[in-house]
């Protein structure tokens, strides 16, 4: 008899539970390819997944979310992680090969060749070309093609990018004015100025930077470019020893070290934005994605400038880089995933974003009356908008040698960054360790090609 | 067992059985399998026997991963085990307002330890945090507390104590309040003075929840990471690089899950090793 009720209990939830997967593949089945007119409500009532960092081009994605639902029908669940912890939860996803999420966001300069060779990037050119998916005024064209190019591997369309940025210098004008201080015209004249700033205000912050190890190379790259020095030589080897480099690491540390708020080896952006915010430092080299958040107040609009790091003895090479937005290859919904990212990258959107102080990749963007009008309303923004086309007129992308295992390499030269700085190593010792250390994932990352 | 209860018997133990080996000795196999590959994610993982282990022999970070986790164990243990023996003997004593006292000392342990981590990486700030200030105010020098190489395993050591000694007043106060009453009649008869009650008496009679205490502690501070994924990521440099976080950070950071796996079997050897010495000690008879 009891025999009899626990078969009974076992066949009633197989009973139950086919129903559900019944749902499963109607949903699967509903993917059929798309034909036909355009039509932003095609897939009205479903559902994507959205994988988004916690910076601002991910939060003011959540913020306008709710007017892609108003014009496609499609619900987009955004989930937002804190930078190291999105990209792992990406790893997981992928490595099941789950269909979890639907499309995220890449930083392609970073991780663009790791993800592309490990097959987690949806080319994008089939749905790009394909009339019955992508809206007559989209206008791909209209983004930079140098920036489409750096989404581009074999051939194959990586993701749409979604913004561009660099570190910019934010400085106190008010501070320099009184102090008699020039805006720095070459990282000679920014260090003579700090060491002004040290002397008559001791209260405030000279200058900060990213200290955090994995985090320093976005900003550190900037001076080394400006020195004159590269992270690869023309052997291909780690190039950190050279006494271009070494200047450079030195410049950097010495900054950060005697100019630089107490516990900078562990800075990164939401510290950098906190002592902007709070008019503590007087130059602060930092994202230009942080301009929305650091004006906010109103504040800082009345005292701040921005310009490029000057140049030094290597000229001006500023980092510029960007986001995408890229497609999972496991979604089942990629379609409505290319949806999204059309509408997140189309000029209505783009013109939104640019006037949240987020630097648009559209040329037409940067033509247009609203966000021309904007820019003008403020001589801050219009500086801001200048120093980003500086960066993406002479930028570079290279913020560590350029290979598969590069989010490494870029942990290394910021720890021999960060060791010099804590003076726990001079940088000939910081240098020779950090380049044995990247020639070994040099040659690990040539063995994968 | 008849043979009539044996079916609704399997079929009742069965999933937990099934769930078991699912969840906890396949993902455990699978481990030791990643480990003896070279093995990046999203690539093809190619079989190279022990070479993880014999390339982690060689890896200065590792065996700095070992001394700090090692450092930070002992340390935490230490204070925890003396802070919580002695507010767990306080808190023994039935004193006005003990219940009250009880209720805040123990309130650290049920928070998450990511709120804690966050919590501590503001007040500990050296620019914005309050820690600062009040060290000013009463006339000693600031500190860079998590930002200085020197004193980051101490400023962490002093987090987990903050936070997890309430867990071992716990159990030693259960342990206490379960101590039998003749023994100390006997020692106050003998003339024993407080002292020599508490180490002649006490301590031995509270060995097995001593030794139950550091058990677990030994457990979780071994493997100690989210408080110190919070604040330090493993900085300065890798000042505060425990096992964990290297492993961690090997595996989803620089996806080399191979030498990933590798670090985490030997962090589970450790752990291990170690569970099984406690048991040793708590099962020895003296």
């Amino acid at each position: 008899m009891r025999n009899r009720k626990v078969l009974f209990v076992f066949l009633a939830l197989i009973v139950l539970a086919m129903p559900i997967w019944a749902a499963g593949q109607q949903e699967a089945a509903g993917e059929a390819e798309a034909s036909g007119e355009f039509d932003w409500k095609r897939y009205e009532g479903q559902e994507i997944h959205f994988l988004a960092n916690n910076n601002p081009i991910g939060q003011l994605f959540q913020k306008y979310s709710a007017e892609f639902t108003e014009l496609t029908g499609i619900e987009v669940t955004i989930s937002l992680f804190a930078e190291q912890q999105y990209r792992q939860r990406l790893q997981t996803i992928m490595q099941a090969k789950s269909d979890e999420i639907d499309l995220y966001m890449s930083l392609v300069s970073r991780e663009g060749d790791l993800y592309d060779k490990a097959g987690w990037y949806q080319d994008l050119y089939p749905m790009l070309n394909n009339s019955s998916l992508t809206s007559p005024d989209y206008d791909f064209a209209d983004i930079g093609e140098g920036i489409v190019n750096a989404s581009v591997f074999s051939g194959r369309l990586t993701g749409v990018p979604n913004n561009i940025e660099g570190p910019v210098l934010y400085y106190r004008s008010d501070i320099l004015n009184e102090l008699g201080i020039a805006p720095p015209k070459s990282l000679d004249e920014l260090e003579a100025a700090v060491k002004k700033v040290k002397a008559a205000k001791p209260d405030m912050v000279p200058f900060a930077s990213r200290g955090l190890a994995a985090a320093a190379p976005y900003t550190f790259s900037n001076f080394l470019h400006n020195m004159g020095g590269d992270y690869v030589g023309a052997d291909g080897k780690s190039a950190l020893s050279t006494p271009e480099a070494l200047a450079a690491i030195e410049l950097y540390a010495r900054l950060q070290r005697d100019y630089g708020p107490p516990g900078v080896i562990n800075y990164s952006y939401p510290q950098l934005t906190a002592l902007n915010s709070n008019g503590q430092s007087v130059f602060n080299f930092q994202s230009s994605n942080e301009f929305g958040k650091i004006m906010e107040s109103g504040e800082r609009t009345k005292d701040t400038e921005i310009m490029a790091l000057p140049p030094g003895p290597g000229g001006s090479t500023p980092v510029v880089i960007g986001w995408q937005l890229s497609i999972s290859p496991h979604s089942e919904r990629q379609e409505l995933a290319w949806y999204f990212l059309q509408w997140a990258t189309s000029k209505e959107m783009q013109v939104k974003l640019g006037l949240e102080g987020l630097a648009p990749p559209r040329t037409s963007v940067w033509e247009s009356d609203e966000y021309i009008a904007w820019l003008a309303e403020e001589p801050v923004r219009q500086q801001w908008s200048e120093a980003l086309t500086v960066l993406s007129q002479t930028g570079s992308s290279v913020l560590a040698p350029q290979i598969i295992l590069q989010p490494e390499t870029r942990k290394i030269i910021g720890e021999a960054v960060g060791s010099v700085t804590l003076n726990e190593a001079t940088s000939q010792q910081a240098a020779q360790k950090a380049d044995q250390l990247i020639n070994v994932l040099i040659e690990r990352s040539a063995a994968m090609q | 067992m008849k043979q009539k209860e044996r079916i609704p018997f399997l079929l009742l133990i069965g999933p937990a059985a099934v769930f078991t080996v699912l969840m906890t000795a396949l993902p455990f196999v699978q481990v030791i399998n990643m480990s003896l590959k070279d093995f990046i994610i999203g690539f093809q993982g190619v079989y190279i026997g022990l070479e993880n282990y014999a390339v982690m022999l060689k890896d200065p970070v590792f065996w700095n991963g070992l001394r700090v986790t090692f450092e930070l164990y002992f340390l935490s243990l230490f204070s925890q085990l003396l802070i919580g023996l002695y507010i767990a003997v306080l808190l023994h004593r039935k004193l006005k307002g003990s219940r009250f006292l009880r209720t805040i000392l123990l309130s650290p342990f049920t928070m998450p330890p990511v709120a804690v981590g966050m919590m501590w990486l503001i007040l500990l700030d050296p620019s914005f945090g309050p820690a600062n200030y009040f060290l000013e105010l009463i006339g000693l020098e600031k500190s860079l507390f998590l930002a200085s190489p020197s004193l980051v395993i101490r400023t962490l050591a002093a987090i987990d104590t903050w936070q997890f000694t309430p867990f071992v007043v716990l159990i030693l106060l259960g342990g206490l309040q379960t101590l039998p009453e003749e023994p100390y009649e006997a020692a106050e008869i003998d003339g024993a003075t407080r002292r020599q009650r508490f180490f002649y008496i006490t301590l031995p009679l509270l060995r097995p929840s001593i030794i139950t205490a550091t058990i677990l502690r030994s457990i979780d501070l071994l493997r100690f990471f989210d408080t110190i994924y919070i604040t330090t990521q493993g900085g300065p440099g890798t000042a505060s690089t425990t096992l964990n976080i290297y492993a961690y950070n090997t595996g989803f950071v620089y996806f080399r899950m191979g030498y990933a796996s590798a670090l985490m079997i030997t962090l589970m050897a450790v752990v291990l090793i170690t569970v099984v010495f406690f048991n040793f000690l708590r099962k020895r008879q003296y």
